[in-house]
């Protein structure tokens, strides 16, 4: 219990000093809003009058106390640009994006374990070498590559599946699926290359045990030994890595978004960037780290419930 | 048998270096200037064909390997001078004073929750977005796997005899990180380099598709697979190249960091 309780606050540390460095990078470093809005050539009254008005002119201590007190009640700011509520702009891109990471972590999966696990039972032939090679050749695409291909294969020559746009679910179930089909691939793929290289060495770490060898030599099948002693171990090192590819996933949906023209938060994201919209920049960014600091907690706190051994261990 | 990876990661960098370099002295065409032959298909004299403002693509290439190189050499750099460094003193002070290990490793799992994606929105947000941003921004997400590491190793190293002989003999603790520490941990920092190299070329490529970094215009391979998007539907073979020198860029990396990790530690060498 204490080290669950130990976890919990190294996470609200994490999260209030992640807090600290979004608000300084956006608010000490220079390019200031109003000029952003004003533009180049503002008399230095009409920039003043403006950060009166929008609150900017107060010490940031202030200005960041405030910040963290709203986004703790719900209220993530108002954009200076447009007036609208920050959560009004980036609220439509969050099912969009927990959707392609939720569905492409699946997938990754889906695809990955069988081919770790036979990557690990015939590695000395040439199935498990072909998987190994394919992985590393995996490794090696980026994301919006492997998008872009996929796109020019499916959407641009066979015309099976739409390149770009986004139906929502509510909307019509069938288009959603549609539209949802290359972007998931995408990122499932080129997720699945790294996570097979994971699951392989962590079965093959399972095959050199001894417990391994003596369910072998009561006459178990490879599979049988695999399935009732080795995914349970193997398990521990691949909670680690899935969480760690969920993180990955949420940057590689950023950009898979950009690709199929999705209207996610990773492009509701650069378009405020583009835009100098400090505050969604600032509410999006404290958002997407959040979900990756609880994926870690997550993480964190699973290997108690997988592994009896490591219950109170720090 | 097993250094086959090393050599071919060795080539695939050496073809990589080899393209920067000769872009500096030469593109067979100017890889800037826009001209009236757009979207030609590949043939003579453009063996790849042009782009939509006319410009030769494998000029534009040679180019890009140049930008690749230099965004990784620097964030590489930036992120072990940075990492290795805090890495060794939360390993040498976590036996005896635990507050420094924690409190340094806890900065770098902060750090280690921005991307260098993340962290070159936030840069271009503000300083707007340039080659530059993007090198420091993938820099400094790529510390804490330097600092990690790098205080892994040391911990190792801090419990063997020669150490503990050279602590007994009263030697002080800048100096057994001097002498001892930093020789025995390069292999495992150099490993991590290569990875980290790979790592970098990635990100670059990301961020100057999505026009986070270098700035659209200047020829880079993830810039050039976003001109290529927009004449996908006309000539989808120009998707092709960068993508695949991006590819091979980082197959040579990861293949030299797998292939060093081999050759350097053999402990680490995966059961056959």
């Amino acid at each position: 219990m204490a080290a669950a309780a130990r976890k919990l606050g190294v996470f609200a540390l994490s999260l209030l000093l992640a807090s600290v460095l979004i608000f300084a990078v956006l608010n000490a470093l220079p390019g200031s809003v109003a000029h952003t809005i004003l533009g180049v050539d503002a008399t230095p009254e009409a920039v003043a009058a403006l950060e009166a008005r929008l609150g900017l002119d107060r010490p940031w201590p202030v200005r960041y106390v405030e910040w963290m007190a709203g986004m703790l009640t719900g209220d993530f700011g108002t954009s200076p640009l447009n007036g609208h509520s920050v959560l009004e702009l980036i609220g439509p891109g969050i099912p969009v994006t927990a959707w392609l990471v939720g569905l492409g972590i699946i997938g990754s999966i889906l695809i990955a374990l069988p081919l770790g696990m036979v990557a690990a039972l015939r590695r000395r032939s040439w199935e498990g070498v072909a998987i190994s090679a394919a992985a590393e050749l995996g490794m090696a695409v980026p994301v919006f590559w492997g998008g872009i291909i996929l796109a020019l294969v499916f959407a641009i020559e066979l015309r099976w599946l739409p390149p770009n746009g986004y139906v929502p679910f509510t909307t019509d179930a069938g288009e959603w699926l549609r539209h949802m089909v290359l972007p998931v691939g995408t990122l499932a793929l080129v997720q699945a290359a790294v996570l097979t290289r994971y699951v392989r060495s962590a079965f093959i770490e399972v095959l050199t045990q001894d417990y391994y060898r003596t369910a072998r030599a009561l006459g178990w099948t490879p599979l049988r030994a695999l399935f009732r002693h080795g995914v349970r171990n193997a398990a521990m090192s691949l909670v680690t890595v899935v969480g760690l590819q969920l993180s990955a996933s949420l940057v590689g949906a950023i950009v898979v978004e950009r690709v199929f023209n999705l209207h996610g938060l990773g492009s509701i994201l650069i378009d405020n960037v583009f835009q100098r919209d400090i505050a969604v920049v600032q509410a999006t960014v404290m958002l997407l780290v959040l979900a990756v600091l609880v994926i870690n907690l997550v993480v964190d706190l699973s290997y108690g419930l997988i592994d009896p051994r490591q219950r109170g261990r720090r | 048998m097993r250094k086959i990876q090393l050599y071919t990661g060795l080539a695939l960098i050496a073809l990589v270096i080899a393209a920067g370099l000769v872009s500096l002295v030469w593109t067979p065409f100017d890889p800037i200037r826009v001209t009236a032959d757009r979207l030609l298909d590949p043939g003579w004299p453009h063996l790849l064909g042009t782009d939509a403002m006319g410009i030769d693509i494998i000029s534009r290439l040679l180019i890009g390997a140049r930008y690749c190189l230099i965004v990784g050499i620097i964030s590489v750099s930036l992120a072990a001078i940075a990492g290795v460094p805090m890495g060794v003193l939360a390993g040498l002070s976590g036996a005896r004073s635990g507050w420094v290990d924690e409190v340094v490793m806890r900065v770098n799992d902060v750090v280690y929750a921005f991307p260098a994606l993340l962290l070159a929105m936030l840069l271009a947000a503000v300083a707007g977005a340039s080659t530059v941003t993007a090198m420091v921004a993938i820099g400094v997400a790529t510390i804490p796997a330097f600092a990690r590491v790098a205080r892994a190793a040391t911990l190792e190293v801090a419990a063997s005899d020669f150490v503990l002989a050279a602590r007994a003999a009263g030697t002080t603790k800048w100096s057994i990180a001097v002498r001892h520490v930093f020789p025995n941990i390069a292999p495992v920092v150099g490993v991590q380099a290569s990875v980290g190299f790979a790592m970098a070329i990635l990100a670059e490529a990301a961020l100057s598709y999505l026009g986070l970094g270098t700035p659209r215009g200047t020829p880079t391979w993830g810039g050039m697979l976003r001109d290529a998007q927009d004449v996908w539907y006309t000539q989808p073979v120009q998707a092709l190249w960068p993508g695949l020198a991006i590819a091979l860029a980082v197959l040579g990396f990861n293949l030299l960091g797998d292939g060093l990790r081999d050759v350097l530690d053999p402990r680490l060498r995966e059961v056959r």
